[in-house]
Order: C-alpha cells, then sequence, then structure tokens
C-alpha cells in the first residue's frame, strides 16, 4: 500500500507521522485524565450530606487577658472535680481554694501558701464520693469546720450511699463526724440558722435518682441535729440559703431536676416551720436543670437566683441544647417575688459565678460548660456574660480544658480584680488531651 | 515499515484506554450524583479500636457491601448502621445526616424514620423530629403509642400544653403517657383531676413511685401534711420507675456503643469470662487495655488473672487501678483479697480498713461479711459489729427492692448482733410496718428513739402508725 499524502495547510504529512501525532494525543489524554479528574473532584458533583452545627457554642473571644494555672499533679485518667470553692479556711488573709474530687474521693484544701502559691492539703478521711460542701463555724467554737455532701457515686444509683458529714476543725486537723447515714445519693449541703437559736442548721439536698429528697437538719447542739422532711422527690440538687423574702429569716430554695425542672422557695416562718413554694417551672422537662446559685446580680439588695441548666445525661453522650444557658431569677422583693429571664443560650452549662470581670463596676456572670459540642474546634468550656447594662454578651473565655463543671470567682491572688477557678467532671474518654483537674484564670494586671 | 503495526497497536491501546477511563469516570460521576459520600468527624478523638471499626463502616457507606453497589450503592441499611454508631458514640450532627440520608432512600421503611427523628431530638431540632415521628406513624410504625409518646414529650420540650396533651391522649392506655396527663392537669391546678388520674395509676402499678410522688406534691401544695406523709412514705416504699418507651431506645442506645471498639472487646471478654473461657477473655482485655486504660477493663483482667491463680498479676493490676483512678471502696476490698490470698495479712487488713471507712450502700454488706469472718477468731465483738453492720446494709437494700419480708429477717439478725445499733432498730420498723406488723413496728421505733433521741425519721414514722 503506498503512502497516502494529507494536505494540511499547504504542508503534506505522511500517514504515519498522523498517527503518530494521534497516538501522542491519545496516550496524553489517557495518561492526564486520572490527574485532571482528582483534580476536579472537589468541585463536581452534587453537595456533600448536610451536617448541622450547634448555634449556642461558639462565641466570640473575650478580651480578658489571664495567666492560666493548674492546680495540682497531671490527670492520670478522667479527673473528676464536683465541687470547687473559693474561702479564707484558715482565716490568714489570704484566700484558699476547697475542692470535691469524687476521683481520688477527698476533700482537698488548696492553702495559699504565698500569693499564687498554693500548697495540697487533703482534708479530713476518704470520702465516697464528696459532691458539695458548707464552711461553717458549726460547734461555735470559732473556727471554719466543713460540712460535706457525701454523693456515693457520681453515675446514677438509687441505693442508699449518700451522707452528710462534719469535718471539724481542730486547729486545723478536720475529724469526721457522720450526721446524717443510710440516705440516697446527697448532691448539697447548706448552713444556716433557721430555727433563731443561734446555731447553724442544714439545708440537705437528697438527689438520690428514682428516690429522694430535701430535708433540713435542726441542729440540737452537741454534734446531734434532727432531719426534718420537706419535700420527698427525685432530683434536688442545689439548696442555697439566703433572706430570699427580706423578713429577716434565712429562707431554703432547692433546685430540683431529674424531669421536674424546677425551683422551691421554703420560706422560713420562724420556730422550724417552713411554707413552700414553686418560683420556677417549666414544662421542658429536658431542660436540664444543673445548679443553682443565690447572687444580688442587679445590686438592689435582694438574693437572686442563677440557674443553669444544661445537664443531659440521659443518654451516653450530649449535645447542646437550644434552651440550655442561664435564667436570673430576679428578686423582685414583696415577699420574695421572682420573675425570669434567660441571660444568654449557651451550650451544656452547668455552674456560673458572679464577678466583675470587666471592671466597669457592674456584676458580670461567668459560666462553664460540662457538655458542649466538644466534637467541634472551639467549643466554648468558659464563657463570660459581659454585662453591659442588663444586657448580658456571651463571649468564650477559653475552650479547654474541656468538661467544666463548677466554678467560683474571686480576688484570689489580692490583686483587686476577680479570678476564676473551674473544676473539670470527665465522664468519658474522650481527647484525654483535653482533661483538666482544677484551672486557675488569674487576671493579669491592668 | 516496523512502526506502523507498532503505532496502531499503541493507537488502539490507547483508545481502548482512554475508553475504559472515560467509562469509569462517567460511572463515578453517576455514582457521585446519586450519593454523596457520609458525612465523616474527626475520629481523632476516639480510640483505635472504635476508630477502626468506624472507618470501615464508613467504607462500606462509601463503596457498598454488594457488586450492584458498582452501580448504585445507596445502602441504606449501612448508612443507618453508620448512623446508628455515630449517635451512640456522640456525633449527633452526623448521625442526623446518615439517618436523614437513611430515611430518604428507604422511602417506605417506618424504623428508618423512627430512628431519623429520634436522632433530630438529640440535636434539639424538635419540630423536625415530630414531623419525623409523624412520618414514622404514616409509614405505619408497630409502635404507635410509643410515637405518640414521644411526640407528646416534644410538644413539653416546646412548652405546648394542649399539642402535648392530645399527643398524650392518642398514647392512649400507656402508662407512661397517662402519667403524663395527671402532671399536666396537676399543673394546671386541675387537682382533683390530677388526683384521680395519679390514683388509677397507682393501683395499677402498686411497685412503681411516680405516682406516688404525684400525689404527695398535690398534697404539698394543698398543704395537707397527713396526705403528704402518707404519699411521701408511699414514695419511699416503691421501688420502680412506671415503665417508658425511652427504656427501649436506651437499651439500642448502649447496645450498640457497647458493640464498638474497645467496650465491644470487653463486651465480649466477659461472655468469655462467664463461659470460663480465661486465656481468650484475658487476651480481648489485654487488646482493649492497649486501646485506652479503662478502670472496669482494668477490674476484669485482673478477676480473670486472680480465677488463674496469678495473684501476683491480678495485685499488679488493682494496684494500677489504684493509682491511675484513685480509691474506690470496693477496689480496696479487692486489694484486701489479693493481699490475704497472696498471705500478707498485714496489708490486708489495712486495705479492708480503708475500705471500711469509704464504703457506703447496701452493696458494702460482703466487705462487712469478710471483715466479720475475719476477726470471727481473734476479735469476736469486732466480729459480731461487723456482722450486724453486713445485715443491716442487707436489709436496707432489701427493703429498697420492696422485699420486706427479706428484710425483716436481715434486720432481725443486725439488732441481735448489735443490739445498740440505732439504725437497725430504725429499719426494723420500716420492714415491720410495710408487713402490717404494728404494734412491733412501734418497738422498733421506739428502740431506734431511745438509742439515738434526735432520729428524725423515727419520730415521723412513729406518727404515721395509728394509735396504740
Amino acid at each position: 500500500m503506498a503512502d497516502v499524502a494529507a494536505s494540511n495547510g499547504g504542508q503534506t504529512l505522511p500517514s504515519s507521522g498522523r498517527r503518530g501525532w494521534r497516538v501522542l494525543l491519545v496516550w496524553t489524554v489517557a495518561v492526564l485524565l486520572p490527574g485532571a479528574g482528582a483534580v476536579a473532584w472537589p468541585y463536581l458533583g452534587p453537595a456533600e450530606v448536610e451536617v448541622c452545627s450547634s448555634p449556642v457554642s461558639h462565641f466570640p473571644a473575650a478580651e480578658w487577658p489571664y495567666d492560666k494555672q493548674i492546680l495540682g499533679a497531671a490527670p492520670r485518667f478522667r479527673p473528676r472535680i464536683t465541687h470547687v470553692r473559693l474561702v479564707d479556711l484558715d482565716q490568714d488573709g489570704r484566700m484558699d481554694i476547697l475542692a470535691c474530687d469524687a476521683q481520688r474521693k477527698r476533700l482537698y484544701w488548696y492553702r495559699q501558701t504565698d500569693r499564687r502559691q498554693w500548697q495540697e492539703i487533703p482534708v479530713g478521711p476518704e470520702l465516697n464520693v464528696p459532691a458539695g460542701l458548707a464552711v461553717v463555724d458549726l460547734d461555735g467554737d470559732g473556727d471554719r469546720d466543713i460540712v460535706a455532701a457525701v454523693l456515693g457515686s457520681v453515675l446514677p444509683s438509687d441505693e442508699r450511699i449518700g451522707q452528710v458529714v462534719w469535718l471539724e476543725n481542730r486547729g486545723g486537723t478536720f475529724v469526721p463526724h457522720v450526721l446524717l447515714d443510710h440516705v440516697r445519693r446527697v448532691a448539697d449541703v447548706q448552713a444556716g440558722d433557721f430555727t433563731g437559736e443561734g446555731r447553724p442548721d442544714l439545708a440537705v439536698a437528697v438527689y438520690g435518682y428514682h428516690h429522694g429528697e430535701l430535708l433540713w437538719l435542726e441542729n440540737l447542739g452537741g454534734g446531734r441535729f434532727r432531719e426534718h422532711l420537706l419535700l420527698a422527690t427525685q432530683g434536688p440538687s442545689h439548696v442555697p440559703v439566703a433572706d430570699f423574702t427580706g423578713e429577716g429569716r434565712l429562707d431554703i430554695a432547692a433546685l430540683v431536676s431529674q424531669d421536674h425542672e424546677e425551683v422551691w422557695l421554703w420560706e422560713n416562718r420562724g420556730s422550724g416551720e417552713f411554707a413552700p413554694r414553686r418560683i420556677f417551672h417549666t414544662l421542658n422537662f429536658d431542660l436540664g436543670s444543673a445548679s443553682l446559685r443565690a447572687a444580688d446580680l442587679d445590686e438592689d439588695g435582694r438574693p437572686d437566683l442563677l440557674l443553669c441548666a444544661g445537664d443531659n445525661l440521659e443518654i451516653n453522650h450530649h449535645y447542646p441544647q437550644p434552651w440550655h444557658g442561664c435564667y436570673w431569677l430576679r428578686n423582685g422583693g414583696r415577699g420574695g417575688e421572682f420573675t425570669v429571664q434567660r441571660l444568654a443560650a449557651v451550650g451544656g452549662v452547668y455552674g456560673a459565678a458572679v464577678a466583675d470581670l470587666t471592671g466597669d463596676g457592674r456584676p458580670d456572670v461567668v459560666l462553664a460548660c460540662m457538655f458542649n459540642d466538644w466534637h467541634r474546634a472551639g467549643a466554648a468550656s468558659l464563657v463570660l456574660l459581659e454585662n453591659r447594662g442588663g444586657e448580658f454578651l456571651p463571649r468564650t473565655l477559653d475552650t479547654h480544658p474541656i468538661h467544666l463543671a463548677v466554678l467560683d470567682a474571686g480576688d484570689l491572688d489580692g490583686d483587686g480584680q476577680a479570678d476564676l477557678v473551674a473544676g473539670s467532671l470527665h465522664l468519658d474518654d474522650l481527647a484525654p488531651e483535653r482533661w483538666g483537674r482544677l484551672t486557675l484564670w488569674l487576671r493579669r494586671p491592668r | 515499515m516496523p512502526a506502523r503495526p507498532l503505532l496502531a497497536r499503541l493507537e488502539r491501546l490507547g483508545t481502548l484506554l482512554l475508553l475504559l477511563e472515560l467509562a469509569a469516570a462517567a460511572l463515578v460521576l453517576y455514582r457521585r450524583q446519586v450519593q454523596p459520600p457520609p458525612p465523616v468527624p474527626d475520629l481523632a478523638a476516639l480510640e483505635p479500636l472504635t476508630r477502626t471499626e468506624l472507618e470501615a463502616q464508613i467504607a462500606r457507606c462509601r463503596f457498598g457491601t454488594r457488586w450492584w453497589n458498582l452501580l448504585s450503592w445507596r445502602d441504606a441499611a449501612a448508612w443507618q448502621q453508620l448512623g446508628e454508631q455515630y449517635l451512640a458514640l456522640g456525633y449527633f450532627p452526623e448521625a442526623e445526616a446518615c439517618l436523614r440520608q437513611a430515611m430518604t432512600w428507604n422511602r417506605h421503611q417506618a424504623e428508618a424514620a423512627f430512628r431519623h427523628g429520634f436522632a433530630l431530638e438529640r440535636l434539639g431540632r424538635i419540630d423536625e423530629a415530630i414531623a419525623a415521628y409523624e412520618e414514622a406513624l404514616r409509614r405505619g410504625h408497630s409502635r404507635r403509642a410509643d410515637i405518640h409518646y414521644y411526640i407528646g414529650k416534644n410538644h413539653l420540650r416546646m412548652e405546648r400544653r394542649e399539642a402535648a396533651q392530645a399527643a398524650f391522649q392518642a398514647a392512649g392506655d400507656l402508662p407512661a403517657a397517662r402519667y403524663e396527663l395527671a402532671l399536666l392537669a396537676a399543673e394546671a391546678r386541675e387537682w382533683e383531676h390530677a388526683r384521680t388520674l395519679a390514683e388509677h395509676l397507682a393501683q395499677e402499678h402498686p411497685q412503681a413511685y411516680h405516682p406516688a410522688a404525684l400525689l404527695h406534691r398535690l398534697a404539698v401544695w394543698q398543704n395537707d401534711r397527713a396526705a403528704a406523709g402518707r404519699w411521701a412514705d408511699a414514695f419511699e416504699a416503691r421501688p420502680h420507675p412506671l415503665p417508658s418507651p425511652f427504656d427501649t431506645e436506651f437499651d439500642w442506645v448502649v447496645r450498640t456503643a457497647n458493640s464498638l471498639g474497645r467496650d465491644g472487646r470487653f463486651r465480649d471478654a466477659g461472655r468469655l469470662y462467664h463461659a470460663g473461657q480465661l486465656a481468650e477473655a484475658e487476651r480481648l482485655l489485654r487488646q482493649a487495655l492497649e486501646a485506652a486504660w479503662s478502670p472496669e477493663v482494668a477490674d476484669r483482667l485482673a478477676d480473670t488473672l486472680a480465677l488463674q491463680r496469678r495473684l501476683a498479676e491480678a495485685r499488679a493490676v488493682l494496684l494500677e487501678m489504684l493509682t491511675r483512678d484513685g480509691p474506690t471502696w470496693e477496689l480496696l476490698w479487692r486489694l484486701g483479697q489479693a493481699e490475704a490470698d497472696l498471705g500478707r495479712r498485714a496489708e490486708a487488713e489495712a486495705y479492708w480498713q480503708r475500705a471500711v471507712t469509704l464504703a457506703t450502700g447496701p452493696a458494702a454488706a460482703e466487705l462487712y461479711r469478710d471483715l466479720s469472718q475475719w476477726y470471727q477468731a481473734s476479735q469476736p465483738q469486732r466480729a459480731r459489729h461487723y456482722q450486724a453492720r453486713a445485715a443491716l446494709a442487707e436489709g436496707i437494700g432489701q427493703l429498697d427492692q420492696g422485699q420486706a419480708a427479706a428484710a425483716l429477717r436481715w434486720l432481725q439478725e443486725a439488732v441481735t448482733a448489735d443490739p445498740e445499733l440505732a439504725p437497725a432498730w430504725f429499719f426494723l420498723g420500716q420492714a415491720r410496718r410495710r408487713l402490717g406488723q404494728t404494734a412491733a413496728a412501734r418497738q422498733a421505733y421506739e428502740q431506734c428513739l431511745r438509742l439515738q433521741p434526735h432520729h428524725g425519721r423515727a419520730a415521723a414514722a412513729l406518727a404515721l402508725l395509728p394509735p396504740p
């Protein structure tokens, strides 16, 4: 077969030459096509399956410079701090920190030996999951004793594993006395002279699980206490004590969760008589009430209440819910009438503290997030609600450590500025690199 | 001349390759059009065994499991499974996305819609959850009453009283829904209606505490102290919750979580342990611990080693638990047993005494019994003290389970062993009263008050007894 010539712009190529170009073209395309496909792949095809994100987890960063400090040794396994409190326990003029450690089964006193220097001191004997405490001179000897709420188990249990234990301060050594035994899980205890007899009595939240109760213990003197039932219900978790009605007697407020999601006020009528009144309730059984704290947020001289909502322990993992956050139960006076205002929507809130962090003379609110969207970067664990004259703007103070359950605020280092301490309660294995135990956020000098 | 056939062959080969590539590209594009890839969250926080299993499930969703998945791998079952696994591991947004996709592809399956509703609920997307539950009803889901109950609960989340009420009414005879109706009546201050509903439930479910708790509250609200005391007592005496549809979903989520990764190994090791296959159980437990240490797994490993008489190794595992996760009375008790088995009596006793300081609750009965036996010969007085504590713990446990007759035997043993134990007299009174032994109950309460005059619960219980 003779070569076939073809016309091409006046030039003639042999057929083998044209085939050669075709082969080159085909092979070039064949080689380059997969690469081109790989490059184009992200831009081709339909959108990915839509995955929603939590609207209550991320906030603008707070402008609040701090030095972060870790208290105690680094955790070797899930730390479980259940309570933290700023108090000058030894009355030496320096603020100390008391913490309940459910993992190490102890109360710890972080004594401030020098400015920002801490000495870890175990208080009293090991206790079966201490979860709350009151610092009070229970025996009237002039020093500060501790009364501990013993939960028995962080995880749900309906067994009678709770106690109230008085740790009597004998010159810095704390001697235990069991004041209440054979009750279900005790979540909180607070002290106040309810009878007017000059001895501190105790309000006790027996959280339990299926069963629980709200009690007050009448101080009969000599370390003897008689228990009185206020309400038989599962779920009492916090019992702040204050004169909410303005009648000159200490009343008991009580948060009752476990689907009830309500706040009661037990109005002290004197002589050990209390009149119950429910001051907050929602039909939303899933609100996730987590803590209740008395604080005068509007500085009108009447104690208000801050209710934190963020507990979703119904299944093994948790997600921030749109109704989570902090609710302000504002005491309007007139015998303790309360109005409810939600301060901010923040996911998984467990603890709140009130302090003027911004230095503008107005009390701000700080929130500790126990359950947030920890699988996504930037989910807040510590949130400042900046008080802009009644409007509270959420700002992320920190994202690490996660699972912050308890919180307190005050001037720790004596520089006249508020500092923060928070404890982590880790119930799962998620992200050990983000575990924490006790963390301090100390305000840098202005 | 030899270049021509070579070129022709190269051209044919190249063309064939190109055609194959184009066909593959068309197939891939088609597949991409008909199904997006599954969402993949950051799995770095997971322990490696679970992560690997989850990645395998993600691959099954991406590439299918059967040959016809080559053309379309809309494997709704695989996506649903991935969604359930995400949900059990706390990746809720990804779980919802997968379950949504499974529901969309599986247009007739009611369970897919139900599970999607459950996932939406976890995210707090309540109206969408209600819509998904309604879709499950339209698709003919068999748990109709349960789904109406869930819809009612979601209306409660949104604080919609009337809608919730209607949904609970649609749930028919479901006890949990009837209880919600009683609660709603109480919230609306329809006291009589609430009381009637709660009393019916209390009669039909004599072991359930929910109706008694509500009746106690109604009495507190109405300042009826006598009724409040009676129902508080009934609340205490009823050990169980009302049955709830949520129990089913709770079990499902926990079962899924416990089937994955380290927890799956732990579960399987438990089965092997109970079947006596200790070596295989040990292998799985060590795998699980290597993936991520946990006290539960370590505890089972210590048990497995102890059963194989490898006592020193078991003790080492328990000591590691103590170092890493702190003390529990159960752990200290076990350490004491390990020391005793190794013949180290002083160490055993030290651990047991530490355990006794820490222990609370009925489960500690075994610890006290061990101590009672330990001191039987050397310190009989001390042995009796622990015998009384063991019997008291057992008695309280039985009483709280609603087993008053069984409790009675233990509590009598407790007061016999230690007549000065005031709480034992109180709980003995409780057991006797629940068994209708009024006079004997009075005696027990009075004895408790003689020993401990400030025992408030004994005084309150006495007031519940009819006059002698």
